[in-house]
């Protein structure tokens, strides 16, 4: 006979175990630093260079912008979820945890919610250079909130994506390095910075469906007044890409290569 | 007792057209150590990725405690415990916190979680180091800190993967120990490893593996009897005294080699006796004369290498370095 103790653990304890894990990483890391720096950076130069050149449009830059950048800091804390994630697969902690008893959405779950706080905390440091230099909540707490719930949905769904990719990658490095560009040309090539007329005439269908220009258009509708038209097509990009990439990522983890 | 926890049937993989595991079978009792023994790609760490849940084989079954590994998948890894062939921990966490980790991964509460931690630090030797980082450990302290967090809770089934690469000596005999341990509490293991010396210590049991198949099967003895029985050695240091009494021998056996200052020949009933009466006649004084069965790796290089058995302890000893 063996002495098999037959232990059940709980979904719920592994996550938070992990979860408990994955923050003590993210802080080791000092990953909301560097993810919230560059956006910051971006703010600054583009309010100096840009404010003055915007308002002549009839553009208050100072309310247009934080939005776009608080989507450019969601973006960079999903790529470093990547990055984190890919590491823990090179080092063969994740191969370990395929050969534990556990749920395929254990992991990527207890990567999520801290890519959550993460993104919150990343976020709320961007509103405070935001409010510091005018920027503004017209329309009450509610839609306040809103904002700020939205913009973490949104890091988060990214970051499902990116947990995808590096659960799947080898090299942190490498898959890092290999998301900058669509980063790059999904923020340019939105609404993020400029409004959409302010593109050629043939690019407009495309900024027009980007689900970045989505979610700019909504956080800036709920940092304002805005139509709430503005805010469905963000909630259903979130829902479809939410569903995609969840899927992904619990199937990332439980492959069978 | 003699319960088959693993049990492979006719397993194969492939990797687009190599085929690294091609039609191996194999089973492993309770209270049974098995030893996958084969050169680098030979299949063996494909066939452990099979049984442990990680591939999908392409055809064949493979159990593993009454479980159908694609079919029972989180049965399986409720049976198991794995030590892969790279240290698998939290290079951030220090080795304690690994060990509670893996342990409340595992299902323990916090405390039994520590204290079982406390009593693997203690088993595997690791007190000094139990406080730091694991970024900060050696190769080997890694290893034994790796297997320690695979054995946080009791398994009816353990699988090593080439568990000793990279052991000092002394670390490496500590896990031989634990292995045996296990083995004797009822543990079936599965281990590979491309060190002979491991596969005759520990294992009942060893399949020599290469590319992809079962190339022999056998204890340790009987694959060394496979080769042919023991070998007979005289050394002798003076050449001259050598050259006379291999040409004395020559006379009397077939087959005698030459290797530096040993001559030797297959040894069957007799042989020693015969030996010493022809050096005696001749006036030759031996330094050495012994009688020995073949080492494992002698066994292994005629079954897996192009080395023809009759060649093999040849072979062995001009690759000695190995």
């Amino acid at each position: 006979m063996s002495t098999t103790t037959a232990v059940a653990a709980s979904g719920l304890r592994q996550f938070a175990v992990l979860a408990a894990r994955n923050l003590r990483q993210a802080r080791a890391g000092r990953s909301v630093g560097l993810t919230v720096v560059f956006p910051l950076t971006f703010f600054a130069g583009f309010m100096v260079v840009f404010q003055r050149l915007m308002s002549d449009y009839g553009i208050a830059y100072e309310q247009f912008l934080p939005p776009a950048i608080v989507v450019q800091t969601t973006a960079l804390v999903a790529m470093s979820a990547c990055y984190m994630i890919a590491g823990d697969a090179r080092s063969g902690l994740i191969s370990r945890y395929r050969t534990l008893p556990m749920s395929a959405v254990v992991v990527p779950l207890a990567r999520l919610v801290v890519d959550a706080a993460r993104a919150a905390v990343a976020v709320a440091v961007i509103l405070v250079a935001a409010v510091l230099v005018g920027f503004r909540f017209t329309a009450g707490a509610a839609r306040a909130a809103g904002f700020v719930t939205l913009a973490v949905g949104f890091a988060v769904v990214l970051a499902a994506g990116c947990a995808a990719l590096g659960l799947g990658a080898r090299d942190p490095e490498q898959v890092y390095s290999a998301l900058t560009l669509p980063y790059l040309v999904l923020t340019t090539v939105s609404t993020a910075f400029v409004p959409v007329d302010a593109f050629p005439g043939w690019l407009q269908p495309v900024v027009e469906v980007s689900p970045f220009s989505a979610q700019v258009d909504a956080l800036r509708a709920l940092s304002t007044e805005g139509a709430d038209e503005r805010v469905w097509p963000a909630l259903v990009w979130l829902l479809v890409l939410g569903l995609l990439f969840g899927v992904a990522a619990a199937r990332s983890f439980r492959r069978s290569r | 007792m003699s319960q088959q926890l693993i049990q492979v049937s006719d397993l194969r993989r492939s990797f687009g057209a190599t085929a690294a595991v091609d039609g191996v079978s194999f089973e492993v009792a309770a209270g049974e150590v098995v030893g996958l023994l084969g050169p680098n790609g030979a299949g063996k760490t494909t066939t452990i990725h099979c049984l442990t849940t990680l591939l999908k084989p392409d055809s064949g079954t493979a159990r593993v405690a009454g479980f159908d590994v694609v079919t029972q998948g989180a049965e399986v890894r409720r049976s198991i415990a794995v030590t892969g062939q790279f240290a698998a921990l939290d290079e951030l966490l220090t080795g304690r916190e690994n060990l509670v980790l893996f342990g409340r991964l595992l299902g323990l509460g916090r405390q039994p979680a520590t204290a079982r931690a406390d009593e693997l630090i203690d088993r595997f030797d690791l007190g000094e180091v139990a406080g730091k980082a694991v970024r900060t450990y050696s190769g080997g302290l890694r290893r034994r800190l790796d297997l320690a967090a695979s054995l946080v809770v009791d398994r009816p089934v353990l699988i090593l993967d080439e568990p000793t690469t990279g052991l000092d000596p002394r670390s490496r005999r500590a896990l031989w120990e634990v292995v045996r341990e296990l083995r004797d509490g009822g543990t079936a293991v599965l281990l590979t490893t491309q060190y002979l010396e491991e596969a005759d210590q520990l294992a009942g049991r060893v399949l020599l593996i290469d590319r992809g198949r079962v190339s022999a099967e056998g204890t340790p003895d009987e694959l060394k009897r496979q080769l042919g029985g023991a070998v007979c050695e005289v050394r002798i240091e003076d050449p001259r005294a050598r050259t006379v009494a291999a040409e004395q021998l020559r006379a009397a056996f077939d087959g005698l080699t030459e290797d530096e200052d040993v001559l030797r020949l297959a040894a069957g009933s007799g042989t020693l006796t015969e030996v010493v009466r022809r050096l005696e006649s001749a006036g030759v004084e031996a330094d050495d004369v012994t009688v020995r069965r073949p080492t494992l790796d002698e066994v292994f290089l005629s079954l897996t290498g192009s080395v023809d058995a009759e060649k093999a302890v040849d072979a062995d000893a001009a690759g000695a370095g190995r």
